[in-house]
């Protein structure tokens, strides 16, 4: 095996690691304040990785970003459903990049 | 075989971020060829680590002619919020077994999102959606490798947008009451600010909890039945 290949082994065992911890941490269901932060975590989660994901290249392409965001939004809020809301923003954005628009 | 409709479930929610899944997988293949790493170690990366932010990292760092104590310490810092992904599905969905040590491999921000958005509570699922994901991001790396030259960078193209806009999509549903707005907001909000500072990834890891805390001290979010 190469050194890269030791390296690469290495970088699995620090993911792996990290997903194994919390996993392995929580051994009875936890109750109270603990329980409320772990409730909250995931909205937390998903909207800090589309906040950090959305953002354009330069206020033209932002806008359109946003509208194709607020769209999804929309179309979930109404059909509580992924694929429609994610192919909705999608194919509104692409729709806007092809015509020149983003 | 017990368990079996829920890994189907959980295989199918993950179809819809297909789109966006197989344009980066391939893409990272693409740059990591570029950047002088083998067709085999590229593989590798994608089979051991499977953490598409951090081997894009790992990327960057092999073409600055970084070491491996670097590229394994930003592995670590890229992925420190894996460590909250694994508390809240440990917390509420029962693994047993070999589930928690596969578990501990595929639970990357898609799966994480869509089993706590759509199967929370059901190891099948979080199986299923797990080893949709491995399946396609393994490919799609493969995909690149082979065809490196003729591959459009997914950004170029747009298809980088498919990403935030599932994790949206998967975020509405859980804004059901006040706290969980202010939850998602400040969340949104500060991570778009500490990016700057801290680079995306460890701005999650810092600003997520955070707002969790808060709404930890505004109250519980309306149940969801798990």
């Amino acid at each position: 095996m190469s050194d890269l290949s030791w390296t690469i082994a290495a970088m699995a065992a620090v993911t792996y690691g990290a997903r194994a911890w919390g996993l392995g941490l929580p051994t009875t269901r936890p109750r109270g304040f603990a329980r409320r932060f772990l409730d909250h975590v995931p909205a937390a989660v998903f909207a800090g990785l589309a906040a950090s994901g959305l953002p354009g290249a330069g206020p033209v392409d932002g806008a359109w970003r946003l509208a194709a965001a607020t769209v999804t939004v929309l179309v979930v809020a109404r059909t509580r459903a992924l694929a429609p809301g994610l192919l909705a923003g999608l194919m509104l954005y692409l729709a806007a990049r092809a015509l020149g628009w983003a | 075989m017990p368990g079996a409709p829920a890994f189907h479930a959980g295989f199918r929610a993950v179809l819809p971020l297909w789109i966006g899944i197989v344009p980066f997988g391939a893409a990272y293949a693409v740059s990591a060829r570029a950047a002088g790493i083998g067709p085999f170690e590229t593989q590798l990366m994608s089979l051991l680590v499977f953490a598409g932010g951090a081997q894009f990292a790992a990327v960057g760092l092999v073409a600055a002619g970084a070491g491996p104590w670097t590229l394994v310490s930003t592995t670590l810092l890229v992925n420190l919020r894996h460590v909250l992904y694994g508390v809240v599905v440990g917390a509420t969905t029962p693994l047993r077994g070999g589930h928690r040590w596969l578990a501990a491999h595929l639970l990357t921000d898609e799966v994480f999102g869509v089993h706590i958005a759509q199967g929370r509570g059901r190891a099948g699922f979080l199986m299923g959606a797990g080893v949709s994901l491995y399946l396609v991001w393994n490919l799609a790396t493969l995909a690149g490798s082979l065809l490196a030259h003729a591959m459009p960078d997914p950004g170029a193209i747009g298809l980088d947008i498919v990403f935030p806009l599932a994790f949206l999509a998967l975020l509405v549903p859980l804004l059901r009451d006040r706290p969980a707005v202010l939850v998602a907001v400040s969340a949104a909000l500060g991570t778009w600010a500490a990016s700057h500072l801290l680079g995306p990834s460890l701005a999650l890891t810092v600003v997520a909890p955070l707002a969790a805390t808060l709404g930890a001290g505004l109250g519980r979010p309306t149940e969801r039945g798990a």
